[in-house]
């Protein structure tokens, strides 16, 4: 089976800000502050990206956490910008 | 119509030469019929204003808020904020906030303090977002905040041949010196709830000073905030929360320091 496929919401602006993104929800017309990792993701998903390519990739960057670990974290924060309405998840 | 070219004549000064409206007044019965520029007219009748004021003292506070939407419409600069602009030595702070924060009441007595109040209501920006244009309009006190200040302040003030003192208890006045531009050195968000200063990531200045913005209303929020990013990245922007007024004045000055 293969893994979902997560991308950006197709109402969604990027406004980077120093060190951190600011994305803009047109429609629920949010505003959202990504700290680092969620800011390092959200720059990954300028194309559509498998979960196990998001882990492998900061996995490279980050090669002293252990990959299920990666995966957990990186699943919650996908999890709260999919009820943010700022990802979508293709499965 | 003395007094009223005198409360308008800040505005005269900074058009340089340029027309910013029209008006006309004439005598209706016991009333003043208020003609407006027409290219206000849309924005007047959702606002519900009245063209028909019973004393020139009000036409005169109509036209200021009318002459301010428009300076707003045509500015040269996209960027304004509503909110209070003071100055010290050429450097300015601007304090925004929401509704009843406590603007005007800080401007007063940052003034008193010895600091260049330059409006209470708004200002421009331009450049690279550092050099702040006041609004020209009449500052504002609420009745309320009359025993935060020494009666003899309030008494000057209200003396004043250009201010207004209303049924609300509210009083509308110039401060006394007048400066066209100032360099924007801080930016402080002004909340209602007690809190202490403490600076903002440049991220949370943009999405919190966004609403402030007057093009906000007009363009949205993904162009304003695109606008306004290089200001809170070149700008130090603070929260502040509410505190006694001397002490308030303490914090606003250190930030200038």
């Amino acid at each position: 089976m293969s893994e979902p496929v997560i991308s950006r919401h197709a109402e969604t602006e990027t406004i980077p800000s120093g060190e951190r993104v600011v994305v803009y929800q047109n429609q629920t017309q949010n505003s959202i502050i990504l700290n680092p990792t969620g800011s390092w993701l959200w720059n990954q998903l300028e194309s559509p990206r498998s979960l196990g390519w998001l882990v492998e990739t900061l996995g490279r960057e980050h090669p002293e956490v252990d990959s299920q670990t990666l995966r957990n974290d990186i699943e919650a924060y996908i999890g709260e910008m999919l009820e943010n309405q700022v990802l979508v998840r293709h499965d | 119509m003395r007094r009223a070219a005198e409360v308008l004549q800040p505005w005269v000064e900074r058009a340089d030469g340029d027309l910013l409206g029209e008006w006309t007044v004439q005598p209706e019965g016991d009333q003043w019929r208020l003609c407006s520029p027409a290219q206000l007219q849309p924005l007047l009748a959702g606002w519900g204003i009245l063209d028909l004021l019973p004393s020139v003292e009000l036409v005169v506070r109509a036209v200021e808020f009318q002459a301010t939407a428009l300076a707003i419409l045509h500015a040269p600069s996209p960027l304004g904020m509503h909110g209070a602009l003071l100055a010290k030595g050429g450097s300015a702070v601007a304090i925004v906030g929401g509704k009843e924060a406590g603007k005007s009441t800080l401007s007063a007595a940052l003034w008193q303090f010895g600091l260049d109040l330059l409006s209470d209501d708004g200002f421009f920006l331009e450049g690279e977002g550092l050099i702040a244009h006041p609004v020209p309009r009449r500052s504002r006190l609420r009745g309320t905040s009359r025993e935060l200040f020494p009666d003899t302040f309030w008494t000057q003030l209200a003396s004043q041949s250009t201010s207004f003192a209303d049924q609300d208890g509210s009083l509308l006045f110039h401060p006394q010196e007048r400066s066209l531009a100032a360099t924007l050195h801080a930016v402080v968000l002004l909340s209602a709830e007690p809190g202490p200063v403490e600076r903002l990531s440049s991220a949370d200045a943009l999405v919190d000073l966004v609403r402030h913005t007057y093009r906000f209303v007009v363009s949205g929020a993904p162009a304003t905030l695109r606008q306004l990013q290089p200001l809170t990245e070149q700008i130090a922007c603070y929260r502040m929360g509410r505190s006694d007024l001397a002490e308030q004045c303490r914090r606003i000055e250190s930030l200038l320091a």
